[in-house]
């Protein structure tokens, strides 16, 4: 089989919005072709994590600058909790994910009475779709309805896969004393249609969803306590019933981890280490069992932190978000190169 | 699509109105309910004014009400749980037996929620399964199954089922119990078809953490009740 090499084309920061010290948990989607942005990110962004002053920021890659566009602040909590008509103590982790109608949506990570064991989704789309919008304007649509306890204690991170038909799977995790990682099921409009667990593990959240074929999709999971290793399962039938695969021989802080199809090459970033987040890499897999690691996204001294990455194929190039020492969010682009061994 | 085994055919959340809405009118109700027990021995006049100012207060759409604060935490409260406040509500205040200034023993006992245990059994072990089901303690996942028909189909029997209880049933307290939560689940069903109210699960418009709390509370002060009475029909005998 081919070697697969990936090979830079592009990086550097986003632009924060102004004034602001902390960054951290990006999401990327894909806009339509006729957009003038090629793709947008979201994060959540303030004075530190958790702080009451995080929102969540908004930025887009502009086709004709080759840069990204300044960054916005798109939901406040105080806003958010004014539209639901009930409070929102701290924002967290957002998900882009933009529909074949070309909206935007944006499922936010609210938390209730507590930390962030107390948090719901909450899912926003875009007002107003215009083309070429650079500054989007979200309205919330649901809570998504995931667990009786008072709907807490469920968080969002990685990004949803589309399935043939349009409809979405967006993976969740539950992290309320046992952590369990989950899939929703969206309608191709973002209607919620239901839940399903992924694995029977405990302590596994955080799950990134790698579609290797319509109906066979493998889960990576971040690992709360045990091995230090990236859990993995797989399922058969989209999503219906999930088996659990032997942990990833590849080494990870309980650190997020991002996968994503590219073109029929695995690809999967993730912290290389069982000690600490001072280094990200990407890796690639024919099988999405066994990897190799293609490129040393960022080093940095013990303590340093490169963290919960997020991936992007689009155009064919490989795109890769990351949060830099939790000041900034840094972007890499990759073109894959396929070379006879 | 390919669908999973407890997904719903059609988007089933609730618009952002009706759940505003719902949250606001649920949290009036309960805490008026809450007020208006707390003030139990006191007259009817105060116990109105204070139960209408507070639903009042749970009604604003904003910081100032106490809904905005408690859904933060609980979110909405179950259909159930507000009908059996609604109906504690008229009866404790809008009844003729409410209206007497001092509520004797048997005012109160008409105005009390005392269920039988025949209720609460079903309501405390169902709060049990989905409570550990939401820890994933089971292979199976019940809470999804809300989303479907077949939730509503299961509320529907059990409606039915009281219905048929209480038509049997030869004691007059216990009939009527019966009655009013067959009739009360029946319309929780009708506003979960409407307005998909409280998420779109039909679990959480049956029941809700704090009413299988208070199933358990109702369910020890039954037993505690029925064991006295027990004792002292014994000491009668003897």
């Amino acid at each position: 089989m081919a070697e697969v090499r990936l090979v830079k084309s592009g990086g550097g920061e986003i632009p924060m919005p102004p004034d602001t010290p902390a960054a951290h948990a990006s999401s990327l989607a894909a806009l339509p072709a006729q957009h003038s942005a090629q793709l947008a990110a979201a994060w959540f962004a303030g004075e530190r994590e958790s702080a009451p002053d995080v929102r969540i920021a908004f930025s887009s890659f502009d086709k004709a600058q080759q840069q990204w566009t300044p960054a916005t602040f798109v939901v406040d909590r105080h806003l958010l909790g004014q539209q639901l008509g009930f409070g929102i103590r701290r924002l967290g982790n957002p998900v882009l994910w933009c529909d074949d109608n070309q909206q935007l949506h944006l499922f936010v990570v609210g938390t209730g009475l507590g930390g962030w064991a107390t948090s719901r989704i909450i899912h926003l789309q875009q007002r107003d779709v215009r083309l070429n919008e650079t500054h989007p304007r979200f309205e919330p649509r649901a809570v998504l309805p995931l667990s009786w306890l008072w709907n807490i204690s469920y968080l969002v991170r990685n990004s949803p896969v589309v399935l043939a038909d349009g409809a979405v799977v967006l993976p969740v995790y539950f992290e309320l004393g046992s952590k369990y990682p989950a899939l929703v099921k969206l309608d191709p409009a973002g209607g919620f249609r239901g839940i399903s667990r992924i694995s029977r593990k405990p302590n596994l959240l955080q799950p990134a969803v790698l579609p290797v074929s319509e109906r066979r999709w493998f889960a990576y999971m971040r690992m709360s306590g045990g091995t230090h290793k990236i859990a993995m399962a797989e399922t058969d039938d989209a999503g219906n019933r999930w088996q659990d695969l032997p942990d990833l021989e590849l080494p990870n802080p309980n650190a997020s981890v991002a996968a994503v199809n590219a073109s029929g090459v695995q690809t999967l970033t993730f912290n290389p280490s069982s000690a600490g987040r001072n280094q990200l890499v990407t890796a690639t897999s024919a099988d999405g069992v066994r990897w190799t690691i293609s490129s040393q996204l960022a080093t940095g001294e013990a303590g340093d932190e490169f963290s919960y990455p997020a991936m992007l194929w689009h155009d064919n190039q490989l795109w890769v978000s990351y949060t830099d020492r939790r000041r900034h969010i840094a972007w890499q682009r990759f073109t894959i190169q396929h070379q006879a061994p | 699509m390919m669908l999973w085994p407890w997904e719903a055919s059609a988007a089933i959340t609730p618009s952002l109105f009706a759940l505003s809405v719902g949250m606001h009118v649920g949290w009036a109700l309960v805490l008026g309910t809450v007020s208006a027990w707390l003030l139990r021995s006191f007259a009817i006049k105060l116990r109105r004014a204070v139960a209408v100012t507070v639903v009042l207060l749970c009604l604003i759409p904003n910081a100032w009400s106490p809904s905005w604060w408690l859904g933060l935490a609980f979110q909405t409260p179950s259909l159930i749980l507000q009908g059996l406040c609604g109906l504690y509500l008229y009866r404790g205040l809008y009844t003729q037996a409410a209206s007497l200034t001092a509520l004797d023993d048997s005012t109160v006992s008409q105005i009390k929620l005392r269920w039988p245990l025949g209720l609460l059994l079903p309501a405390i072990i169902a709060g049990w399964m989905l409570a550990l089901d939401t820890f994933a303690l089971f292979g199976i996942s019940f809470y999804p199954i809300g989303f479907t028909p077949y939730a509503v189909l299961a509320a529907l029997f059990f409606a039915c089922l009281l219905q048929l209880i209480s038509a049997r049933s030869g004691h007059a307290a216990s009939t009527r119990h019966y009655r009013e939560l067959a009739v009360i689940i029946l319309l929780a069903i009708v506003v979960h078809m409407l307005f998909r109210l409280p998420t779109g699960n039909m679990w959480d418009a049956l029941i809700d953490p704090w009413l299988w709390m208070m199933a358990h509370g109702f369910a020890a002060s039954t037993l505690i009740q029925s064991l006295r009475a027990h004792h002292k029909r014994s000491k009668v005998i003897d």
